[in-house]
């Protein structure tokens, strides 16, 4: 059987091309976690009754080898914690502002104009985007200051947009309404690194959105930013598969890609990258889609804060809601379950899909048709880690690479007999490292 | 508004591509279908009976010995403790069945006897698939299995069972190839008869249209692999045209009949596309594939070359099949093109050339 590069069907198209809720809501209260999946310990720098403006600091998240600072997203009163799920699916504390609707910004008129965001130094940009508290927003939370921060040469940065889960739009939506912002990005970036070229990779498929992209890009002369045509596949907007497809450049996998020359940024970081930059302000809205078969479809802009219970009620609540439900943050590849939807949307909080469930789903023996192996994108066997995970065989295990697995989903996707093979290969992965 | 829903728990991914295994037996079905219409055609009820009892005994035999490999039910007491046996009993198992019996039973000659339908059938299921474990653990391809077996035990029935019973019985196209060479092969039947089917053989082999009609459907719904097909017919076509170079009783301008005549004659566009594809037997990567094709294609020119059997192209299945988890567990080309893999396929067909040019009496 012969799977090389698996195109998903989704609703994609009709999700983009349906105008979002522009207005914001007045949420009462917001939340911001203290923790995040890659910051396991974290503390708010603000105490109970005190008075916060929109972009001020209320709080430092602490990770391995980096920090990540907390910004508001309202004006108002700092109240209680409260306990909320954030993005990983986890009940973590919150700090929690009780919103004035006043919206008082923190830096009123802070702008930097086209020729001092000329001037700025790869330091000077590194310390703005630290005290800004922005991380990759596609989902991994790695902090972008780190990134930038490289001392090796780079060639290439290229700004990522293929967003090639099903059923999330985000990122083309941010791209589709501010493209302006995601070049001016790209550019900070190119001169932070002194990078000569920049590549910004769309999906094939995405007419309307390279159409507007190329387009923005005619206002920006002397900059050698080019649009990547990327094939529809997933996973196509894995960091070393975009980078890839866009630039031609190999990355071998487990290394860096600085080490190749490459820096990999995903749009709406750019864009945000820039807001920034140029007005000192952290990220304080995105977009955030709510899809799948047990909702209405709605994308909304939202602040960084807002309960997605409110979101939900907004869109019209759960469809038909005596069929249960499956919860998923972020894409229905690699998303995380949650059986709580008390979620509060933080800055990597993508999407949040309905499904109706129960599927069913019978598991029939394996037929080895190799599907699994011809669509796995890092080239391992999951087949044969099932048989021998299921065998409780590590010594097979051992030859069988099974740490270079992503993750992505695809071979339990693909499998005909709708064998668990992405979870089979997570228990190997402990099964190899016991 | 506090919504009263139920949020269930599970795992990664949470959607599921369209497709099933059941699917995927009932398209190899659909893609015997041409073969099976033109069977009935060309031989009426003779081929339909043999069909259905192929068929029919194949399914029977799942069923009955499907319940020794499952555990029953410790509650349950007397019949029901049987019946819960049954619980993993699907349509998979009918349908993969179904696929094995009429495989096995196209590859039978239209006037055998019905015994030889019905043991084939049983030895099929029940020695090549059930005793491994069932569906998904055979080492052989189970249709090959078991038309071997038969080819062994009921060797005598094969004489007579080409032809109909009033008819004197003469030589099947691939029995000429060999005694008296090309030219008088080609008398008897040219290769517009060979293409469509107008010649003595097994009930799905001898039509190449049909089987190709099939191979079409298989490749369209990406049931089975293209990979596998081409590498078994290709490097027969490659042998058998060197064949034709060295045979001092093939003319120069005969040489592209020759070839043709190969391909067109024998199981071997119904092996290559039918069973040398099925995905249980055959290996997990590209290169692999390409490999086990190309052994197939070895033993089966040498068969035809040089062996006293007609049915060379299954027992080379048979033997492929039996070095497939050999090559699976070859580390050092996996679904990339190495040199490594170039060397090792370079080397075997270069030396199959030599000895196929020089077999059949080629000169320097």
């Amino acid at each position: 059987m012969q799977i090389r590069k698996t195109k998903i069907k989704d609703n994609k198209k009709d999700l983009i091309l349906t105008p979002h809720e522009e207005s914001l809501l007045n949420s009462p209260k917001l939340y911001f976690p203290v923790t995040s999946g890659r910051c396991p310990v974290g503390a708010p720098c603000v105490e109970e009754g005190d008075y916060i403006k929109v972009g001020q600091l209320i709080g430092v998240r602490e990770g391995a080898f980096f920090d990540q600072q907390i910004r508001s997203s309202v004006s108002g009163t700092v109240v209680k914690s409260e306990k909320k799920v954030d993005q990983t699916g986890k009940l973590v504390d919150c700090i929690v502002i009780e919103n004035d609707c006043k919206y008082e910004i923190y830096n009123p008129g802070f702008e930097r104009s086209d020729e001092e965001i000329a001037q700025l130094t790869q330091d000077q940009i590194v310390e703005i985007i630290h005290d800004s508290g922005l991380v990759g927003l596609g989902g991994a939370a790695f902090p972008s200051y780190i990134k930038l921060g490289t001392k090796e040469e780079i060639k290439v940065v290229v700004a990522n947009g293929t967003e090639c889960e099903p059923f999330l739009i985000s990122d083309w939506k941010f791209m589709y309404e501010n493209p302006a912002d995601v070049i001016n990005g790209l550019k900070i970036v190119m001169q932070a690194v002194n990078a000569p070229k920049g590549v910004i990779a769309i999906k094939r498929k995405n007419k309307h959105l390279i159409a507007k992209v190329e387009e923005e890009l005619q206002n920006h002369p002397g900059v050698d930013i080019k649009v990547a045509k990327i094939k529809d596949f997933y996973p196509a907007g894995w960091e070393i598969q975009t980078v890839k497809l866009a630039t031609g450049i190999k990355v071998p996998q487990g290394t860096i890609l600085a080490e190749s020359g490459v820096l990999n940024f995903n749009t709406t970081t750019l864009g945000s990258l820039y807001q920034a930059v140029k007005y000192g302000r952290p990220l304080i809205e995105r977009f955030f889609t709510i899809s799948g078969d047990g909702i209405k479809n709605t994308t909304f802009r939202v602040r960084i804060g807002t309960p997605v219970r409110e979101l939900i009620e907004k869109a019209g609540g759960y469809l038909n809601p005596e069929i249960p439900k499956t919860l998923v943050l972020g894409g229905p590849m690699m998303g995380v379950n949650t059986t709580n939807d008390d979620i509060v949307i933080t800055d990597t909080t993508t999407s949040l899909l309905v499904f109706n469930r129960p599927v069913d789903l019978v598991e029939d023996p394996c037929i080895l048709c190799a599907s699994c192996i011809d669509g796995c994108p890092v080239g391992i066997d999951p087949v044969l880690i099932m048989k021998a995970q299921r065998a409780r065989d590590k010594d097979e295990l051992l030859t069988l690479d099974v740490n270079k697995c992503i993750e992505c989903g695809l071979c339990s996707y693909i499998c005909p007999s709708k064998i668990p093979l992405t979870e089979e290969i997570k228990k190997a992965k402990r099964t190899v490292s016991r | 508004m506090q919504q009263d829903v139920k949020l269930t728990r599970e795992v990664s991914p949470y959607i599921r591509k369209n497709w099933t295994s059941r699917r995927v037996m009932i398209d190899v079905l659909i893609a015997l279908l041409p073969v099976v219409v033109f069977a009935i055609y060309r031989f009426g009820h003779h081929s339909l009976i043999r069909l259905v009892v192929g068929v029919a005994v194949a399914i029977l035999t799942e069923a009955l010995i499907f319940p020794l490999s499952q555990k029953p039910e410790r509650k349950a007491e007397g019949f029901k403790k049987f019946l819960s046996r049954y619980k993993n009993f699907t349509s998979l198992n009918i349908f993969s069945a179904a696929v094995t019996g009429l495989i096995l039973a196209l590859q039978l000659p239209a006037y055998i006897n019905v015994y030889v339908v019905v043991v084939g059938s049983i030895v099929s299921i029940g020695l090549g698939k059930m005793i491994f474990g069932g569906t998904g653990n055979n080492i052989f391809n189970p249709a090959a299995l078991g038309r071997v077996f038969v080819a062994l035990a009921f060797g005598t029935f094969f004489q007579t069972g080409y032809f109909p019973k009033d008819v004197v019985a003469g030589a099947t196209p691939l029995t000429l190839v060999k005694a008296d060479g090309i030219s008088i092969s080609l008398k008897n039947y040219n290769l517009i008869d060979l293409f469509i089917g107008k010649i003595p053989g097994s009930m799905g082999e001898i039509s190449a249209v049909a089987i190709l009609l099939g191979a079409a459907y298989l490749i369209y719904r990406k049931v089975a692999d293209w990979k596998i097909m081409l590498a078994v017919v290709a490097p027969v076509a490659l042998f058998a045209l060197f064949a034709g170079l060295g045979s001092p009783n093939v003319l120069n301008e005969q040489l592209g009949e020759y070839v043709l005549y190969h391909l067109l004659t024998g199981g071997l566009l119904f092996g290559a596309i039918f069973m040398a594809t099925d995905p249980v037997t055959s290996p997990l990567h590209v290169t692999t594939k390409i490999l086990f094709g190309l052994v197939i294609a070895i033993i089966t020119t040498l068969n035809r070359l040089f062996g006293p059997m007609p049915e060379g192209m299954v027992f080379s299945i048979l033997f492929a099949n039996m070095l497939t988890p050999l090559f699976d567990r070859i580390k050092i080309f996996r679904n990339k093109f190495t040199w490594q893999f170039g060397v090792a396929y370079g080397f075997s067909v270069l030396a199959m050339i030599l000895i196929v040019y020089f077999g059949v009496g080629g000169k320097f």
